[in-house]
C-alpha cells in the first residue's frame, strides 16, 4: 500500500517535471520563433494585435532587402576570416606552449605556469586602452589585424586546458620517439597533436565561437562598412533601422542562422566541450 | 641505460617563445602603461598631462556617474548571477530526473548561448518593445499593464537581467548537470532510508554536493557580468538617464566617446581591484564554506 503510493506520487512528480521542463523549453524557443516570423512578415503585420505568428505570406524579400541595404555577405566572409585565423593562432601558439609546459623539463618552467594562471585574473578591459594605442600607432585599426595577431601569442585558460590534457597522454611514447631519433619538435608534432586531438578540437570549438560572436573587438577596431563583422553590422544596421522590425529580424536570422547550423550538426560535440572547460577545478 | 631527458633550457624556451612575447607585448607592458596612463589626462592624439591622483580623486568624490556606474554594475550582477544560479541549478536538477527527452532539454537550453549577445540583444529589444513587443502582448492578454521596459528607468535594468538569464541559463545548467552526475547514488540512497524527502535530498545532499562547481559558477559568472558590455551598447546605450550604464560601458565611454582615454585607465583599475578584492575574499570563502568529498 505505501509502496503503491509512493510510485504514484513519484509518477506524478516526473508529470510535473516535465510540464515545467517543457513550459521552459517552450519560453526559450518561442523568442527564436518570434524572430523569424517577424523576419518573414509585411511592415503593416509586425504592428498587429493579437500577435500573428504565422504571417499571411512569407515575405522573403526581406531578406533580399537586407543584402541590399548593407553588405551581410561580405561580413559573414570578414567574420569567417577573423574567426578563422583566431582560431588557427590559438591552437598553434597555445599547443606551442601547453606542450613545453607538460612535457619538457627546464628551469623556470614551473614559475612560468604560475604566472599565466596568476594572469587569469587580469580583466581584459584593463589593457584595454594601451593595446588600442599601440594598434592605432602601427596603423592596424581598420583592419582585422589587431583581432587577428594577438591570438598568436597564446592565452592563459587554452594553454591550462591543453596543459592538462597533455599531461594525461603517456610518456613512454616520448621516450619511444626518442629512441626514434625525434627531437622536441618531432615529440610535439608526431606524438602530442595527433594525440591531443580531442582537447584541440575543444579549444579550438571555443576560440571560434569566441571570435565569431566577438562585438567589442570589432566595434573599437574596424570602422569601414566593407571591413565590419555580422556582429558589429548587426549594430550597424540597428542603428539605422531601429524600428524597421521586420527587417532587423531578417538581419539577425541572417546573423544567427550560421551558428545556429552549425551547432545542430554538432551539439553532442559541443556541450560536452563546454563541460570540459567548465569544471576544471 | 641512461634514460635521456629534455633538460634544455633553450629548447624550453623557444617552444614558449610566443606566449612569453605575449604576456609582454599584450599583457605586461599594456598593464603597466594603463596603471600610468591613469595618471594622466590623455585624448589619444597630443601627449599625455600628468595630473596626479586626480582621476581618481575625480571618479571617487566627483563623478555622480561613477557611482550610478557601480549601482548599475552590483545591480545587473546581483539580479543576474542570483536568478541566473538558482534557475540554471533547478532546471539542471530537473533535467537530471527525467530520462525521455534529457538530451533534447539540454540543446533547448542551451540554444542561447552560443548565439552572438549582438543578436539576442537585438532580438529582445523587439520582445520588449512597448507597444507591440510580444512580451507586452501577452502580459496586456493577462490583464498586466507592462511598462514600457526599455524606456523606463525603473524597468530598463530588470529587463537587461531577464535577457542576461535567458541567454546564459544554459551554461551553467550544463556545468551543474555535469556535477549532478558524479554525485554517488549511494548518499540519495543512504538519505532514504533515513526518510529524507525529496526537498531534504536536494538541500542536504544535492546542494553541500555541489557547492564547489555552485562558487566556481558564481564566481565566474560575476566576473563576466561586472565586464557587461555588448547587451547594455544593443539594448539602451546605457540609458533611460543612465539607468542601465555599467562601468564596461562607461569605460568605453570615457574613451571612444568623451576621448578621456587617462579616466577611461583609472575606471579599468578600479574595476580590477573590485574584481581583485572579489576573487580573493571569494578564494577565503571557499576554504571556509565549501563542502569537499
Amino acid at each position: 500500500m505505501r509502496r503503491g503510493s509512493h510510485k504514484l506520487s513519484r509518477r506524478l512528480f516526473l508529470l510535473l517535471l516535465y510540464a515545467v521542463l517543457t513550459a521552459g523549453a517552450v519560453v526559450m524557443v518561442a523568442p527564436f520563433l518570434w524572430m523569424v516570423s517577424t523576419s518573414l512578415k509585411a511592415p503593416h503585420e509586425t504592428f498587429m494585435l493579437p500577435p500573428i505568428w504565422i504571417p499571411e505570406d512569407f515575405r522573403f524579400e526581406n531578406y533580399a532587402e537586407v543584402f541590399d541595404r548593407l553588405p551581410f555577405f561580405r561580413f559573414l566572409l570578414n567574420t569567417a576570416t577573423i574567426a578563422g585565423l583566431v582560431t588557427f593562432g590559438v591552437l598553434l601558439s597555445c599547443s606551442l606552449t601547453a606542450f613545453a609546459l607538460s612535457r619538457l623539463r627546464f628551469r623556470g618552467r614551473d614559475l612560468v605556469f604560475y604566472i599565466l594562471l596568476a594572469t587569469m585574473i587580469i580583466p581584459a578591459p584593463v589593457t584595454l586602452v594601451p593595446i588600442f594605442a599601440i594598434m592605432r600607432r602601427l596603423e592596424w585599426t581598420n583592419t582585422f589585424l589587431p583581432l587577428v595577431v594577438p591570438a598568436f601569442f597564446g592565452g592563459a585558460f587554452p594553454v591550462f586546458l591543453l596543459r592538462q590534457f597533455f599531461m594525461r597522454i603517456p610518456r613512454d611514447l616520448d621516450e619511444a620517439a626518442v629512441m626514434d631519433g625525434c627531437s622536441a619538435f618531432g615529440i610535439y608534432w608526431r606524438v602530442i597533436l595527433p594525440l591531443g586531438k580531442p582537447a584541440l578540437a575543444t579549444i579550438g570549438l571555443i576560440s571560434f565561437m569566441g571570435a565569431w560572436n566577438d562585438f567589442f573587438g570589432p566595434l573599437i577596431y574596424l570602422y569601414s562598412i566593407k571591413k565590419q563583422t555580422l556582429t558589429l553590422g548587426l549594430a550597424t544596421f540597428q542603428g539605422y533601422y531601429a524600428t524597421d522590425w521586420h527587417l532587423l529580424m531578417a538581419a539577425t536570422v541572417i546573423v544567427t542562422l550560421p551558428i545556429l547550423l552549425a551547432f545542430l550538426f554538432s551539439q553532442r560535440f559541443f556541450v560536452e566541450g563546454i563541460t570540459m572547460t567548465g569544471i576544471k577545478g | 641505460m641512461a634514460r635521456k631527458h629534455y633538460r634544455n633550457e633553450i629548447e624550453g624556451y623557444l617552444f614558449l617563445a610566443p606566449q612569453l612575447l605575449g604576456l609582454v607585448l599584450w599583457l605586461g607592458i599594456p598593464m603597466l602603461a594603463a596603471f600610468a596612463l591613469s595618471f594622466t589626462h590623455w585624448d589619444l592624439f597630443g601627449r599625455p598631462e600628468f595630473v596626479g591622483l586626480r582621476n581618481y580623486i575625480n571618479l571617487l568624490f566627483h563623478d555622480r556617474r561613477m557611482w550610478a556606474t557601480l549601482f548599475n554594475t552590483a545591480y545587473f550582477t546581483a539580479g543576474t548571477v542570483t536568478l541566473g544560479t538558482t534557475l540554471a541549478l533547478l532546471l539542471a536538477a530537473a533535467v537530471h530526473q527525467v530520462s525521455f527527452g534529457q538530451t533534447l532539454f539540454k540543446s533547448i537550453y542551451f540554444l542561447p548561448v552560443i548565439c552572438s549577445m549582438t543578436a539576442i540583444a537585438a532580438l529582445w529589444r523587439w520582445l520588449f518593445s512597448g507597444d507591440f513587443g510580444l512580451l507586452n502582448l501577452y502580459l496586456e492578454r493577462i490583464g498586466i499593464s507592462a511598462p514600457d521596459w526599455l524606456n523606463d528607468t525603473r524597468f530598463a535594468m530588470p529587463a537587461v537581467i531577464l535577457m542576461s538569464v535567458w541567454k546564459g541559463v544554459g551554461f551553467p545548467m550544463i556545468i551543474f548537470l555535469a556535477g549532478l552526475h558524479d554525485i554517488p547514488a549511494v548518499y540519495y540512497e543512504a538519505a532514504e532510508i533515513d526518510g529524507a524527502d525529496r526537498r531534504r535530498q536536494f538541500l542536504h545532499v544535492t546542494l553541500p554536493q555541489l557547492s564547489p562547481i555552485i562558487l566556481f559558477v558564481v564566481v565566474t559568472s560575476v566576473i563576466g557580468c561586472f565586464q557587461t558590455f555588448d547587451q547594455i551598447y544593443m539594448m539602451t546605450s546605457g540609458g533611460p538617464m543612465g539607468s542601465t550604464r555599467t562601468i564596461a560601458f562607461y569605460l568605453f565611454e570615457n574613451a571612444f566617446v568623451f576621448y578621456k582615454f587617462g579616466n577611461a585607465c583609472a575606471i579599468a583599475y578600479v574595476l580590477f581591484v573590485l574584481l581583485g578584492g572579489f576573487t580573493h575574499f571569494s578564494i577565503r570563502l571557499t576554504q571556509r564554506w565549501v563542502h569537499y568529498q
